[in-house]
């Protein structure tokens, strides 16, 4: 009826309509126009425009492109018809890039989560590696601090390692990166420094997708890295068949969104503190300021039937919310690729040029009582005035630093670059083969750079020299230090591929690669300088001759695979991977050089319907083995070095059976697509045993042997299991209005079995805690568990009560620790975010959050107890009036234990896009607007600045978790940006 | 079809080129070399771990470890907690209390410290190469590290020649390992060099004879069938304590402090050291620092304490104890040695304060060091708690690494453990002039001892932290029995340390009694 209607309305009138069909990037060339009920069809131009002829007056016109949504409009009265089409974002039909490939969401047999740029929060976060915080269920990214281009842990189903190397393998367009730091680092002045993301490298407006791969099904194609998940990050490619330009910029505002609640000079005065009389001090304002971030972005790209190229500049300029630290970061990449000999051939060239300029000041994880910067800050007491009336440092002692003078006595910047390349060529040798050659390589140099001011006196060897020539004492301290990578990748792939029937279709591959990491390093430290020397890093020859120390390494690691895979899909129903990869390394010990690595996933497609209650329900289980080789090289002979003055020392033990850590997984899962494809998700159960897990095995056990710990494959089992379950529901989607929400949550416990051994970590620092620690792993409890005295008030004496080892009251002397029931590890993180468009608004936002476990306040452990205070240095309110004795220790306990649980609000964005003739008339595709703001609150019970924080207190290289101790400050931002796309 | 043969045979060349010089994985070391697993194995000379092995001695010149389980276990040395400083998880506290256990840091760093030194020794003993007196000085620091463990631990996990490090290394008794040691060094006697004057830093055949007559004065000790004792002491080991204390060529110094002085190898009193030189030393600073206050010169760490009856055992003006000589007193303001009452800055005149403001002191109080000491210090004295001691004289030319040589065995000992081993039973004459020397140089009246008791007390007034109270004290059974600080008699078991937890991986050591 509505057929014969329009029929006969066309009949009686006709027009001719045209227009511009555009996405998101701009014109859309090729898409096509249909007049509804009618073979009238047409196609866009390059230029995104199209004319059709003879349209009825009623009619209806159907705009279409692939992977984007269909969109009806009336052509009523209408002779010019301007259309956008939206993303199709219904998840199973997207494309998921997995290992050596790629697969539809809806027939991927194991547990993988693609995010797309589109996905990412407007963060201006130099590291992309907090575009996955809360987006993807059963992945935790915890920022260790605050501090600018900081390290940011990344966990994927939990941790399967006791010791450090539980961060997954980062594949970036088939090149797999080397799991350790990029920046020349090491210990500094004060304690070591924290380590810098090796994700900083990257422009995040570069990425396109980053893909989670969290089952064996999917990662065990990565054998002996594989355990810990693997993130693969694709780059942006041409889109556009006209040449594009984008540019986007960015600033955004910065400030401390927590405190360590120390007191003004007015509560402390009034506490009954050491009263020096000025009031003019406050430590945020010694050591803080406001941060600001400025962005921008260019890039251009073109899309030919045969090339592609796009090409990218960027620049990111940070300054920190604490004085003197920041990062300034230029990116340029370039990708192209070329067609050759009809198709035959195609050749695609990657090369990412990255310069970092890290700035820090004397922020370190392991400063003991005479602090570092935020230590001095907070103890300082803020009635004794930051300068003499003459204008000079109040100098107290060399003990009790005074925290501006420090601050403006420190200088310490690091110059990162990093070149990363990749040449991948692929020939199609028939309808069916398909074959490529990869080659990568990674090459970067950094050095940094620190100094001390010899003007500033501070107790230690570290911090002084004699003069020979004198006696007398001189200071300043210099360190510079320099690192180098070279890495390559080389790897050969072969694809099959054939429908052998519409019952049966196969598809298979085949591959070897060869993985080479050099390192090589330099150091040289000089103290005792001339007390008018103000730049002792570019001039380091003015120290004292006999003070100069250097040191230098290198290293080299081969890794060689062989690796396989074989998909068929059945009856259109029942899908089947079967994955092999055999591993080989130099630095296996000689009896376990190679390591096979084998994974099987099954999926079953219960229900495809393109409409109704249910359209997509899919059960997928997965069994498989993975490997973890994260160590240092040589850990399996005995390697030596001669020491100062050609001393031989040993420094490692020899294993020749040291291998690879072993995962066996499996899992289920169901993806699923309900309510006429509004709400789609996927729950998951997950149990992964570890097992061979390498350890420093304490020396104590081969003695006589040497000092140093063995690397053994411990006896145990590491079990970790947990269900995660992951939602997107959208609950509008009219042509004006579209607003959706997604969520995830993930549950995981862990625990150690069979394992005999009790491993301390968790080192505490500060005064009168050398030695003390803070955490166990052992049998029959969860990594990392705590070891603390149970703490229990205070006597009438003012002396803390202590649990004995019977559970009775006692003192300090005869206190016993005991192992709680309490872990730094969340056994529950949750995240969710929403968005919202109308018009030319866009708002959204997105939360995230961890629950169900404690964290170690080691600055308040240190630094705010009653004897500090009446030595007059400045503490919490709560310390300053409790009980406590002045003599009473700070001894390690459950008195700075705290929950961890904590909500954030990590993103709200708001955005307006413009649309108009003026935008037209500039020649302009697109251009948006938009405010942001991050970390705008939290929720928690958290004493601490933040709960979200894991400073690394790892003690004879077995990390620790969840401990807090004098770590930068994190930041609240406020932000204004523009995209402007030509 | 052409084209595709050009297309492959550039496919095949840049495989061949740049993916197949990687079929092997045999691991290299770049920053180093490959430590020799057996005699044959490895790039460089094994003989060249003598040098490691001497270094090791290093160990000895820190405040931990072996300086704290053989003097803060005693009445010499104690470490109070200050308030937030010096807690330190209790460890200080534990070990002059007696009540560490299996997983105490600092006996795990002993055991540690000394049995890596011994496998370096291992090294140069049983590879093929160096000369026979280069095997005798690696034997003799062998028997040194052995007799350390035997004396702390008990049970001595060894190795033979031959074995892989993967291997569980073999364990003897106290007894056992006694016996070995003994039979070693006098083995190895004949090879070994004489001591050359003004270098006590290299094994010599008086170092050998000091550490034998050592062994044989407590064989009583270390072959008990208790380790708390009683102990029975042989005539005829007592007379191999003489016979080897007489073997010894060298002889006192003029003034006690010669021994502690920075170019101290200039001693001829000195057997044996671990030597120091400006700028490559061990952690002998901490002979000075860890008792003195923060604002003393050279500034100190404020921590570490010696108990008051220890302290009154002296005359106050034993030498010994306080040397106060005028360019001393010019220098750093105060007397080195044991350091009690008000303390001055450089000059000795300008009263020095510590760091606890009141409001009749608004800069500190005057820094007076009491005698009165609580294991956990608090309110006014919580800095000020404690007789301080300086062992060595600063070396104000390099005091972060100074050129002080540690003593490890003093002539003075050796009269001494004769004199015991003749009141013990021994055969032979004591030396009359040269303990009387050793009484006449601390400028106050003295005798020269002539009652175990006596000798007991002499030793320690003139060894004081010198690593030997300990074992004085077990020898003479006065470890264990109640003190100061210590108001109880310890459990019996506290006469060894036990075996660090993580050593029971070897399933050939078995935890010492009572652990």
């Amino acid at each position: 009826m509505v057929f014969l209607a329009i029929l006969c309305t066309s009949l009686t009138y006709s027009q001719d309509v045209s227009g511009t069909v555009s996405d998101s990037n701009g014109p859309l060339p090729g898409a096509s126009i249909l007049v509804k009920g009618t073979k009238n069809a047409a196609q866009t131009d390059f230029d995104g425009k199209f004319t059709l002829k003879n349209v009825g007056a009623n009619a209806v016109l159907v705009f279409s492109y692939i992977g984007l949504k269909t969109q009806e409009v009336s052509a009523a009265g209408k002779s010019t018809i301007n259309v956008v089409l939206k993303e199709d974002s219904a998840e199973l039909k997207e494309v998921i890039v997995i290992g050596y490939g790629s697969v539809k969401k809806k027939d991927a047999t194991g547990a993988v989560d693609q995010i797309s740029s589109k996905k990412f929060d407007n963060v201006a976060s130099p590291s992309p590696a907090q575009l996955l915080r809360g987006k993807v269920a059963g992945v935790q990214v915890t920022q260790s601090s605050g501090e600018p281009g900081g390290a940011v842990a990344i966990r994927v189903r939990g941790n399967t390692s006791v010791r450090s190397g539980n961060g997954p393998l980062i594949v970036i367009d088939g090149v797999p990166l080397d799991g350790g730091n990029v920046s020349a680092g090491g210990d500094g002045l004060l304690g070591g420094s924290t380590p810098r993301n090796p994700l900083n490298f990257v422009n995040q407006n570069d990425i396109e997708s980053m893909t989670v791969l969290k089952d064996a099904s999917s990662t065990a194609i990565y054998g002996a890295r594989g355990a810990n998940g693997v993130i693969v990050i694709t780059t942006k490619k041409g889109k556009s068949k006209e040449p594009e330009l984008a540019y986007s910029t960015s600033i955004q505002f910065s400030k401390i969104s927590g405190d360590f609640g120390v007191m003004s000079g007015d509560e402390f005065a009034a506490a009954g503190g050491d009263d020096q009389g000025s009031r003019a001090y406050n430590w945020k304002d010694a050591v803080l300021r406001s941060g600001i971030t400025k962005n921008h972005d260019l890039s251009f790209s073109k899309a030919t039937d045969n090339s592609n190229t796009r090409l990218s500049l960027s620049a990111t300029d940070t300054d920190g919310i604490v004085k003197n630290t920041g990062i300034g970061k230029y990116t340029a990449s370039l990708y192209n690729s070329n067609d050759f000999f009809g198709g035959a051939l195609k050749v695609e060239t990657r090369l990412v040029y990255a310069g970092i300029k890290d700035e820090t000041t004397l922020i370190s994880n392991d400063a003991g009582f005479i602090g570092n910067i935020i230590g001095s800050a907070l103890y300082w007491n803020p009635t004794t005035p930051i300068y003499k009336p003459d204008g000079t440092y109040n100098v107290v002692s060399n003990t009790l630093l005074n925290p501006v003078e420090l601050l403006n006595s420190y200088r310490d910047y690091t110059n990162t670059s990093k070149l990363f390349g990749s040449i991948a060529a692929t020939y199609k040798i028939n309808n069916n083969f398909s074959y490529k050659f990869l080659f990568g390589v990674e090459s970067s140099t950094s050095t940094r750079k620190s100094q001390l001011l010899p003007t500033m006196n501070i107790q230690g060897d570290q911090f002084q020299a004699t003069d020979p020539a004198d006696n007398t004492v001189k200071r300043g301290t210099a360190f510079i230090s320099t690192q180098n990578k070279f890495n390559r990748t080389f790897e050969h792939t072969l694809n099959y591929n054939k429908d052998f029937s519409e019952n049966f279709v196969f598809d298979a591959l085949a591959g070897y690669s060869f993985y080479e990491y050099n390192y090589d390093g330099f150091g040289t430290s000089a103290k005792g300088f001339n007390i008018d020397q103000l730049n002792l890093i570019d001039n380091i020859e003015g120290a004292l001759s006999r003070e100069y120390r250097a040191s230098s390494g290198r290293n080299k690691v081969d890794l060689q695979s062989y690796f396989a895979r074989v998909n068929g899909t059945i009856f259109k129903k029942l899908l089947v991977t079967a994955t092999v990869r055999v591993d080989g390394s130099s630095k296996f010990g000689v009896n376990n050089k190679y390591g096979t690595f084998p994974s099987f996933g099954v999926g079953y497609k219960v229900m495809e319907a393109k409409t109704g209650l249910v359209n997509d329900f899919k059960l997928r289980g997965s069994y498989g083995i993975t490997g973890n080789q994260e160590f240092a090289p040589n850990s399996a002979i005995s390697a030596g070095q001669f020491g100062l003055n050609g001393t031989p020392v040993t420094v490692n033990n020899a294993n020749p059976d040291l291998k690879w850590e072993t995962t066996t997984s499996y899992g289920v899962g169901v993806d699923f697509e309900l309510l006429n494809n509004k709400l789609t998700g996927s729950f998951d159960y997950y149990n992964k045993n570890t097992t061979d897990l390498i350890f420093p095995n304490q020396p104590d056990g081969s003695q006589p042997g040497t000092y140093f710990p063995r690397l053994l494959n411990a006896k145990g089992n590491l079990i970790n299991k947990g269900f995660e379950v992951s939602l997107n529901y959208k609950i509008m989607d009219s042509g004006d209005f579209t607003w959706d929400v997604s969520g995830n949550a993930s549950f995981n416990t862990n625990k150690f079995t069979n394992f005999a051994g009790f491993v301390q970590t968790g080192g505490l620092n500060g005064q009168g805690l050398s030695g003390a620690y803070a955490q166990v792993i052992t049998n029959n409890k969860p990594l990392y568990s705590y070891n603390l005295y149970e703490w229990r008030g205070y006597d009438a004496t003012g002396n803390s009560i202590y649990a004995d080892a019977s559970g009775n009251d006692t003192g300090l002397g005869t206190a016993a620790k005991r192992i709680l029931d309490k872990q730094p590890l969340p056994k529950v993180n949750v995240g969710f975010s929403t968005s919202f468009t109308y018009k030319n608004f866009d708002a959204s936002t997105s939360f995230y959050g961890a629950f169900g476990h404690y964290i170690y306040n080691n600055t308040s452990n240190a630094y705010f107890f009653k004897g500090a205070f009446l030595g007059g240095r400045n503490t919490t309110l709560e310390a300053a009036t409790s009980p406590q004795a002045q003599g009473d220790p700070n001894s390690p306990s459950t008195k700075y234990l705290e929950k961890g649980d904590f909500l954030r609000m990590g993103n709200l964005t708001f955005g307006y896009t413009f649309k108009n003739n003026l935008i037209e008339k500039l020649k302009i595709k697109s251009a948006r607007l938009f405010v942001n703001g991050s970390n705008l609150f939290i929720i928690t019970k958290y004493s601490g600045t933040d709960p979200e924080v894991d400073t690394d207190k790892s003690l004879n290289g077995v990390p620790s978790a969840g401990m807090e101790y004098l770590s930068y400050p994190r930041e609240k931002s406020f932000g204004v940006g523009l995209n402007v796309t030509f | 079809m052409k084209r595709v043969n050009i297309i492959k045979s550039i496919l095949f060349s840049t495989t061949v080129v740049l993916g197949v010089s990687c079929t092997n994985l045999d691991e290299e070391v770049l920053e180093g070399y490959v430590v020799p697993e057996t005699a044959s194995a490895g790039t460089i000379n094994p003989v060249q771990f003598l040098a490691t092995a001497y270094e090791g001695l290093r160990n000895f010149q820190g405040q931990g470890t072996m300086f704290a389980l053989n003097e803060m276990s005693s009445d010499a040395l104690v470490g109070p907690t200050r308030g937030g400083d010096w807690d330190d998880a209790g460890v200080w506290r534990q070990i002059h209390t007696h009540t560490w256990g299996p997983d105490h840091n600092e006996v795990r760093g002993a055991w540690n410290q000394l049995l890596s030194q011994v496998n370096n020794c291992n090294i140069v003993i049983f590879s093929g190469n160096g000369t026979a007196s280069q095997k005798a000085e690696a034997r003799f620091l062998r028997a040194f590290y052995y007799y350390s463990v035997i004396d702390l631990f008990g049970q001595v996990p060894y190795r033979e020649p031959g074995g892989s490090s993967l291997d569980d290394p073999k364990v003897w008794a106290r007894a056992e390992a006694t016996d070995f040691v003994i039979k070693e060094l006098e083995a190895i006697m004949a090879d070994l060099p004489n001591k050359t004057a003004g270098n006590a830093s290299s094994a010599n055949k008086d170092a050998a004879h000091f550490l034998l007559a050592k062994l044989y004065l407590n064989k009583g000790v270390f072959t008990a069938a208790d380790a708390a004792g009683p102990y029975t002491f042989a005539a005829a080991d007592m007379t191999k304590v003489v016979d080897n204390v007489n073997a010894i060529t060298s002889s006192l110094a003029p003034d006690y402090w010669d021994n502690f002085k920075p170019d101290n190898n200039t001693s001829p009193e000195i057997i044996f050291s671990s030597k120091n030189s400006p700028g490559n030393g061990g952690n002998i600073q901490c002979f000075w620092r860890m008792g003195m206050h923060y604002n003393q010169t050279p500034d100190g760490w404020n921590g570490f304490a010696t108990v008051a009856e220890y302290y009154d055992r002296f005359n106050p003006n034993d030498r010994r104890a306080k040397n106060a000589d005028a360019s001393i007193i010019a220098d750093f303001g105060n007397p080195v040695g044991f350091q009690v009452g008000q303390m001055f800055k450089p000059g000795g005149t300008v009263k020095v304060l510590d760091r606890i403001k009141t409001t009749a002191n608004p800069a500190g109080q005057p820094l007076v060091f009491t005698k009165a000491l609580t294991l956990i210090t608090s309110g006014a004295t919580l800095e000020s708690a404690g007789i301080r001691a300086q062992k060595y004289i600063p070396d104000v030319s390099s005091l972060g690494s100074p050129n002080n040589d540690f003593v490890l065995m003093r002539y003075s000992d050796a009269l001494l453990m004769k004199a015991e081993a003749i009141l013990r039973g021994g055969t032979g004459v004591n030396d009359g002039a040269k303990l009387a020397q050793l009484v006449s140089r601390t400028n106050v009246p003295g005798t020269v001892p002539t009652t175990l008791d006596a000798v007991y007390a002499e030793r320690g007034r003139e060894l004081w932290f010198e690593e030997y109270r300990r074992n004085d004290m077990i020898r003479f059974g006065k470890f264990l029995q109640a003190r100061e600080l210590k108001a109880y008699v310890s459990d019996k078991r506290y006469a060894l340390y036990p075996i660090p937890s993580a050593a029971l991986f070897n399933p050939n050591l078995k935890q010492n009694p009572g652990y």
